[in-house]
């Protein structure tokens, strides 16, 4: 059942391969971005086990740091912590700011900038001409050269990202400039927060040992039993899990984003 | 620590605990009529920390009960010198006890703290409804939600974490029991404790040191490094053994939280008179060893006739002797020589023996005062390996942290000719020992220097005099 | 605002999907937990097509400090949407009058009717008087199919008095937003269907959410009386 969707990524995988040679002119237009090839990608949700085709796109480099995340307020104040109204962002909307229009030493400059919500991190991401992720894209580039030839990520690469992600209270937001980059150029995709995607709610896959006996497959349309696609990916189950635990105001410490943009 | 709950035990259960028990005839139990949820009285319940239980049920009707949980992360102790970064339930493992009564109306919030990294809920066994209360209580960090629900059926219960990756989530130790007493109420008893089974899967062995990791792959391997009841290893051993006296009636909530391992939950020298089966209704009497599945819960009862130490075990020995799986019940009172006694029957006997007995509780207690860190360093041992450290990990879940062992069972250390005979001694920690009283395992992996130190310590510790063991000897000897 | 959101999100998921079945789940009761936002009096003029300077997606209405908006009105979102006539439409259009809000899709043959007809059933439940005011908006999730021609057809086919409903064609990360904001979830499936929650939201003129509906095919006595309660004179 699955070994054609395995088959049609192992060939995406090889195209993807010289996709990738053929790059470096694009990345090197921008380098506050990577270009992401073309290629297709098995959801880890999959409705069926077709493999889906993922357009080429650029996604930032870098998680948006606090220095960015502050310019970008000083240009629209009605972000302002004082001003964005709660039908957009809780509470805690970048409490960790020394104030108003001041990083302050919670929120180093470099830092991945967080408790932003949703809709903040939307409105960033516009104001740059770009727009958030969609799950799939991200997804897709994250586990960009750790998958093995069957299109499953390795079980090195899943123990490196469980080991970034279980991490208790360690804070891990770092300097972004410290971390080294994935193949693809991109940094801090598991090592720094987790972060949004456009669609984060088409996550809402809420488990349970008892999901089989009828209700919660009943969540889903057609009452297709959404099965994982790669049942030792624990990394992914914690981020798809994760991000179904959210909703749209949410303003969390551990809880940062990165933008995307079509290639035109 | 453990304190006497049991005075108010008997005051709380004197009303309703001594009425008829709980009927499951032919027809079937009794109806269950609910009181409308406008009308219950509110209270707020008052949870059970391991092994103390939440305080039983003083009601003689329904009510809606407010239970507060907080989902956290955070570094713990696993075993001497091994930690771990447990997820939690109210910041213990295993999670708090909940108790309430047949027909309550539970209104359960779930917060997860602010410095968790990952979203946490909660699933009920006890619940009749979709997912336990998985979907209803998904909470982010830092957010709060809550559910409630209409406990129906009376029994013991597991409650655990359902976010998946779910079985990660219950390896790092989020599970618990919720206690549904029925309307009559539970008889009374004289104690009782909250004792929880489960398996961490470390990246490292049993023993090894430091912050471990889980493993994965030792997970879906069903491998665990550790099996250990209530959260770590000694969790119910040496100062923190549970306690109780002779002629008192003694009932145990035993969980498994797993997640993969089913336990065969057994009380070295205790008959159990009374199992729950599988936590339910069903009574079954004169029990050995009793089978509680992962995500299942027990109750057993029995009355103490006979003073001493007894051990809980997972009879699936291995994980009790070489992974953790082991608690204890110190029971005290006057020997009862008519019921068991070292040796044949001897009407003369009889009280010498119980004089006797009392002595050598005397000194067990006097050995018990001298803490294992108290001893003084062997100046002449390599500074870099602590023997006591190496003794608490190894030796202390048999030998006892005091080096008093157990009568019958692990032989003392103290005045041990054994440890006193430099070949003998550093033979038996490297290939194990077949002796009276039974087997002990070899400890090869242990490195020169360890066995070294670890002899050295048992040979200046437990009121021992003897010359430290070099690890050259431990050398030569493990290449004979 | 976050006792708005959390809830009913909440009860959504439960009755996430079951809409392409057919299936009518009762989830009537969590609309109980939603909290009525405080009653404020409103200027009686609506502002329906009046000259506002919409801007694109992102650029939030900026209104007189005298109207200002409260903090927790879905008038915050500012996206050009069309009608099913194709003239331009904003939310803030909606302001002046309590409004009744459904998302769904015309190609959806088994939840979607229902859930029209839950819309009509709960306006003809109301008091005549509020029933006058209330504005009805259908939005669409399926942007690429549901262009506004496609809504005209579908206005016409269902008999929808175009007078009292509108039909909405939004750009997909407007129509995301508001979905967001209402606590509305949806996913497109391979087929071309949609998963969707049947969430019939009650507005003030304010853009407040003062009640929700949630499942098929309910009784709308009650409903009609808790919103008249809310939202009426």
């Amino acid at each position: 059942m699955r070994t054609s969707a395995i088959h049609i990524i192992a060939t995406a995988i090889m195209l993807l391969g010289l996709l990738q040679a053929a790059a470096p002119e694009a990345r090197a237009e921008t380098d506050d971005m990577v270009t992401v090839p073309a290629g297709d990608f098995l959801p880890f949700y999959a409705d069926g086990n077709s493999a889906q085709s993922v357009p080429a796109f650029r996604l930032d480099r870098y998680p948006v740091t606090n220095a960015q995340f502050l310019a970008f307020i000083q240009a629209t104040p009605r972000w302002r912590r004082d001003a964005a109204p709660p039908i957009f962002v809780d509470k805690g909307y970048l409490r960790q700011w020394g104030s108003e229009t001041q990083l302050g030493s919670e929120a180093p400059a470099n830092h991945p900038v967080t408790r932003v919500s949703w809709f903040a991190a939307r409105a960033y991401c516009r104001a740059q001409g770009k727009r958030l992720p969609t799950q799939t894209e991200w997804e897709y580039a994250g586990r960009w050269g750790n998958t093995s030839a069957d299109g499953l990520l390795t079980a090195e690469a899943v123990e490196r990202q469980i080991r970034n992600y279980a991490n208790g209270s360690r804070r891990v937001e770092k300097d972004v400039t410290t971390i080294a980059p994935d193949k693809l150029g991109l940094v801090g995709m598991h090592e720094l927060v987790w972060e949004w995607v456009e669609d984060f709610e088409a996550s809402s896959v809420v488990g349970g040992d008892r999901g089989k006996d009828g209700k919660t497959e009943a969540l889903f349309c057609g009452g297709a039993v959404l099965a994982a696609t790669d049942s030792r990916d624990y990394a992914a189950f914690m981020r798809y899990a994760f991000r179904s635990s959210l909703q749209p105001t949410h303003t969390l410490p551990s809880l940062g984003f990165r933008c995307a943009a079509d290639i035109q | 620590m453990k304190r006497q709950f049991a005075t108010g035990l008997i005051l709380a259960l004197g009303i309703v605990g001594c009425k008829v028990q709980p009927t499951t005839t032919a027809s079937g139990p009794k109806e269950l009529v609910l009181v409308d949820i406008e009308k219950l009285p509110i209270e707020k319940a008052m949870l059970g920390f391991a092994p103390k239980v939440a305080p039983p049920v003083a009601r003689d009707h329904q009510a809606r009960v407010v239970v507060e949980l907080e989902a956290t992360e955070r570094i713990g102790r696993l075993a001497d010198g091994v930690e771990y970064l447990f997820w939690t339930f109210g910041d213990t493992v295993p999670g708090p006890m909940i108790r309430v009564r047949q027909g309550d109306y539970v209104e359960l919030h779930m917060k997860n703290h602010e410095d968790s990294k990952l979203p946490h809920n909660i699933d009920l066994h006890a619940v009749k409804g979709p997912g336990g209360g998985a979907e209803a209580t998904l909470v982010a960090p830092g957010e709060h939600k809550s559910f409630s629900f209409r406990a129906l059926k009376p029994g013991v219960y597991v409650y655990h974490c359902a976010t998946p990756p779910v079985g990660m989530h219950v390896a790092n130790g989020m599970y618990g029991l919720i206690v549904v007493e029925p309307e009559e109420g539970l008889a009374a008893v004289d104690r009782e404790y909250y004792v929880m089974q489960s398996e961490f899967y470390t990246k490292g062995n049993f023993g090894e040191p430091g912050l471990q990791e889980f493993s994965a792959d030792r997970a879906m391997a069903e491998d665990p490094g550790y099996v250990v009841f209530n959260g770590a290893v000694g969790a119910l051993t040496g100062d923190n053994a549970m306690k109780a006296n002779v002629g008192e009636r003694v009932r145990l909530f035993v969980g498994n939280g797993g997640p993969n391992l089913v336990s065969s939950f057994h009380v070295i020298g205790e008959v159990f008179e009374t199992v729950y089966h599988e936590g339910g209704l069903t009574k079954n009497h004169n029990v050995q060893t009793t089978l509680i599945p992962a995500g299942g819960a027990t109750m057993v009862e029995f009355s103490l006739k006979v003073p001493g130490d007894y051990l809980l075990v997972d009879h699936s020995l291995f994980r009790a002797f070489n992974k953790g799986a082991l608690g204890m019940l110190k029971v005290e009172g006057k020997e009862n020589l008519a019921l068991f006694r070292h040796g044949a029957h001897d009407k003369r006997g009889v009280e010498e023996a119980a004089v006797q007995t009392a002595d050598s509780h005397e000194g067990h207690d006097e050995t018990e005062k001298a803490p294992v860190n108290a001893v003084k360093p062997d100046e002449s041992a390599a500074v870099e390996v602590d023997g006591g450290k190496v003794y608490a990990r190894t030796c202390a879940s048999c030998h006892m942290p005091d080096g008093t062992g157990l009568k019958g069972t692990f032989p003392a250390l103290t005045g041990s000719k054994v440890a006193m005979d430099d070949k003998q001694a550093v033979q038996t920690v490297l290939r194990g020992r077949r002796g009276n009283y039974g087997f002990m395992p070899p400890h090869g992996h242990l490195s020169d220097e360890e066995v070294a130190a670890v002899l050295t310590h048992i040979r200046k510790s437990f009121g021992n005099e003897g010359e430290p063991v070099k690890a050259e000897d431990v050398k030569a000897l493990r290449g004979s | 605002m976050k006792t708005l959101i959390l809830p009913a999100a909440a009860a959504t998921l439960l009755l996430f999907g079951a809409a392409c079945k057919g299936e009518t789940p009762s989830g009537g009761s969590h609309a109980a937990h939603v909290t009525p936002a405080t009653r404020t009096t409103i200027p009686t003029e609506a502002t329906r097509g009046d000259a506002h300077a919409h801007h694109h997606q992102g650029e939030h209405a900026a209104l007189p400090a005298a109207q200002a908006l409260a903090g927790n009105s879905i008038f915050h979102l500012t996206g050009t949407w069309q009608t099913q006539g194709g003239s331009p439409f904003s939310l803030s259009d909606l302001r002046g009058k309590p409004a009744i809000v459904v998302m769904l899709y015309t190609s959806c043959t088994t939840a979607c009717p229902l859930l029209i007809n839950d819309a009509r059933r709960l306006e003809q439940a109301l008091p005549e008087d509020l029933r006058g005011d209330m504005q009805i908006v259908l939005a669409s999730i399926d942007p690429q199919v549901d262009t506004p021609e496609r809504l005209a057809e579908f206005a016409g086919k269902m008999r929808l008095d175009t007078d009292r409903w509108t039909l909405l064609h939004g750009q997909s990360g407007d129509v995301r937003e508001l979905a967001a904001v209402l606590g509305v979830q949806y996913r497109r499936n391979a087929d071309g269907s949609y998963t969707h929650s049947n969430l019939i939201t009650v507005l003030d003129a304010e853009g407040r959410i003062v009640h929700r509906v949630e499942g098929l095919s309910k009784p709308m006595e009650a409903e009609a009386a808790a919103i008249a309660g809310l939202v009426g004179n």
